[in-house]
């Protein structure tokens, strides 16, 4: 298995630097499944698209929510379909055979044959006990029906967990991954981000918003913007040709928020005025 | 040279003397790891080391302490860059732009001996003085050698756009100064022990462990940050108990219409939401002055849990409760500290804490029934009386406290820490001083014990 460089990551769209690379390939080599956590908008998500893409794999992805059970992530039996089954056929001996069953994402990207990437996205939203269900496909790759037995898998997928951090995993979980802190891009990675997704931005200009970007993430702000935010607000800003502060509401998402920037740009312009 | 399993294990016990437990699974799979890629360079190890073992933030900051010490090695992290170098430096100022090269480089040494001349040279600081550290720091700030310094960073002449990278150059500069600063002069008075500092004063190097008080501005604006998203895991925890009772009878008319769609059989029970009473939580917190930073911390626990979750409600106190869960709903997180400007507003009488009083009036004006109360505070009552009459009700009126206290329990009731009367009745009385000590205590409750009816 080759290595990942960064030059693979750049070819499509994305932008990292080498601790981040050896993390993954890491991941990658000891086959383990990776854990990544951050705030939102850092490109927890994308990483996982951009991998499905560079290493041809197809993408298996189960939103995680509150409430989520066996039924909607690992597989289900369809009742009407084995109640149709019964009243029609007279031999009802195998009603839990294969062709009863409903593969959800998990399931699915188990028994695929195709090389598969399964992420598993805000994993902190699902409730503690669904965790527990990771825990045997996680680890052993594999996944027990009672009806049918144990199923394993073949070793050809890459696991990927996101978690906004809303709530503690659980020991169990992190002990069977490898984990990744992703934070804010600093300027460097910004400027290259936004030379490759905003039409006709020039180098100067881009080192432009990325130094402005970062100054207002450095605010105290109540929501601190995005990735993708800000690369909507410079695409509009480049598109328009001007920068005013009526289209701020791209970029900052707060009342007291847009006061701040406004009251700091003020200052800072007037003591480079001085 | 390569790192050994001998070293290996040698630092993995050198983790453990401080307080990290690293797995033997995890050293398995390093292990593991080094062997098939072959990894020749100490430096590569460690780096290994630092990505494979950690499994949350904090463990990872931690181990990223540890590994400093022990090989003296600085990680570079994600995004680690301090200071952003941009080409107008070049022109200028070729000192400032070296300066800066080393510290993303990890090289420290240059700023630690400014930080020295600093506090050798411009003042004549008499550190015995029984003041706290930041007045030195901000005795230093206060100096003309200080400022030229910073004035480095403005007399560049330099493009619009870069003035803005310039800016938080200069801002991250300033802030990593001041800590080496501060490092130094608790140093310095640490040398001088014998006429002021107690022995818990030494300096922790583990954030986590680190008393509230002892920590400075940027330490505090992360631990702040960690606290409010404690009691934002606190208040979901709460929530989905909630959720998790509410089961209650069939609800046989939908069960049936559910049916019809299989044929008639039963293939999913639906039933009919419980309608009954919440269980209540209050939290009180002392914010008076013997409090000091300790009061910061509890208000923003509670801003944690209050914005996620209306049933919960929230209180401080000086000399008389003031119900503050509303104020708390109002405001964003970036106001908190505005609260303790509003001091005046909290105060009923003389502005030293009461406890008899507050908690009289806490009883009056909470109308909860049977809940769960959390108090913040350290029960120093100021040589004032707390009556049994008072003991009693609370008893009554809650069905459990906790008790959350700021101080080290060695010097509970001393002075006027009335620590003993509470405890009879307490639930459960925790000391929590820092982080570590917040987040166990958090982690513990089970809140199936504690809440259910």
């Amino acid at each position: 298995m080759e290595d990942l460089s960064l030059k693979d990551l750049q070819k499509s769209g994305y932008f990292a630097d080498q601790a981040l690379l050896d993390v993954v390939n890491a991941a990658r080599f000891l086959n383990k499944p990776l854990l990544i956590e951050g705030p939102a908008g850092t490109g927890k998500t994308f990483l996982a698209k951009t991998l499905s893409g560079i290493l041809n794999l197809e993408l298996i992805r189960l939103q995680c929510h509150e409430g989520i059970d066996e039924d909607r992530a690992v597989y289900e039996w369809n009742y009407k379909k084995q109640l149709l089954s019964i009243q029609t056929k007279s031999d009802t001996s195998n009603l839990f055979a294969e062709e009863y069953l409903i593969k959800r994402p998990l399931l699915k990207a188990l028994t695929s044959e195709v090389d598969n990437l399964l992420l598993i996205d805000e994993i902190d939203r699902a409730d503690e006990e669904f965790e527990a269900l990771l825990l045997e496909i996680l680890a052993e790759n594999q996944i027990t029906i009672p009806e049918m037995g144990t199923i394993t898998g073949e070793e050809n997928k890459v696991i990927i967990l996101t978690s906004n951090n809303t709530r503690e995993l659980s020991d169990a979980l992190r002990r069977r991954c490898i984990y990744l802190y992703l934070d804010f891009p600093n300027i460097e990675i910004e400027k290259k981000v936004l030379m490759n997704t905003v039409e006709g931005i020039s180098e100067d200009e881009a080192i432009k918003y990325a130094s402005l970007i970062a100054f207002v993430r450095n605010l105290n702000l109540n929501k601190i913007p995005s990735l993708i935010e800000s690369i909507e607000w410079v695409k509009f800003n480049i598109f328009s040709k001007s920068q005013t502060d009526e289209n701020l509401g791209i970029l900052l998402k707060d009342k007291s928020d847009h006061k701040l920037y406004l009251e700091s740009m003020e200052h800072f312009n007037e003591s480079n005025n001085k | 040279m390569s790192l050994t399993t001998n070293e290996l294990a040698k630092f993995s016990a050198f983790c453990k003397d401080n307080n990290f437990h690293i797995p033997v699974e995890s050293s398995e799979i390093f292990l593991k790891y080094k062997i098939q890629k072959d990894l020749n360079s100490l430096e590569d190890s460690i780096k290994y080391l630092y990505y494979l073992l950690p499994k949350d933030y904090e463990s990872q900051q931690t181990l990223k302490s540890l590994i400093y010490k022990y090989f003296h090695y600085v990680i570079e992290d994600l995004n680690s860059a301090t200071f952003y170098i941009i080409d107008e430096y070049q022109n200028n100022n070729e000192k400032l732009l070296e300066l800066l090269e080393d510290i993303n480089l990890g090289n420290l040494e240059e700023l630690e001996r400014m930080s020295v001349d600093l506090i050798m040279n411009d003042i004549d600081a008499d550190f015995t003085r029984p003041v706290s550290d930041l007045y030195w720091l901000n005795q230093i700030k206060k100096s003309k050698k200080y400022q030229e310094f910073f004035d480095m960073f403005n007399n560049l002449e330099m493009s619009n756009f870069s003035e803005l990278t310039n800016q938080l150059n200069k801002e991250n500069m300033q802030r990593l100064l001041d800590n080496s600063i501060l490092e130094k002069i608790i140093e310095e008075r640490n040398k001088q022990k014998t006429a002021y500092k107690p022995s818990e004063l030494e300096p922790r190097t583990q954030l986590n462990e680190k008393d509230f008080l002892f920590t400075n501005q940027e330490e505090r604006k992360l631990l702040l940050e960690q606290t409010y998203q404690l009691g934002k895991k606190l208040a979901i925890k709460y929530k989905r108990f909630i959720k998790d009772s509410n089961k209650g009878n069939l609800f046989f008319r939908r069960t049936i219409r559910k049916s019809l769609e299989s044929g008639g059989s039963f293939e999913k029970l639906i039933f009919k939401p419980r309608i009954k009473k919440k269980p209540k939580l209050t939290i009180l917190c002392d914010i008076s002055g013997s409090m000091a930073l300790n009061s910061l911390f509890g208000v923003t626990l509670l801003y944690g849990m209050v914005s996620k979750f209306k049933s919960i409600k929230a209180f401080v106190f000086i000399d008389g409760a003031t119900e503050i869960s509303k104020t708390l709903r109002l405001i964003k997180k970036n106001e908190i500290e505005k609260i303790f400007s509003r001091w005046g507003d909290f105060v009923k009488s003389d502005g030293h804490s009461d406890y008899q009083t507050s908690l009289q009036e806490l009883i009056k004006i909470d109308n909860s029934e049977k809940g769960t109360l959390i108090v913040i505070g350290d029960a120093r009552n100021n040589y004032r009386n707390i009556s049994e009459d008072l003991i009693e009700d609370l008893d009554e009126k809650y069905k459990k406290i906790f008790w959350i206290n700021p101080e080290q329990s060695k010097y509970w009731n001393t002075g006027d820490s009335q620590m003993k009367k509470f405890e009879e009745i307490n639930y459960k009385t925790v000391e929590v001083r820092n982080y570590k000590q917040l987040k166990d205590f958090i982690k513990e409750i089970d809140l199936k014990k504690v809440l259910s009816l």
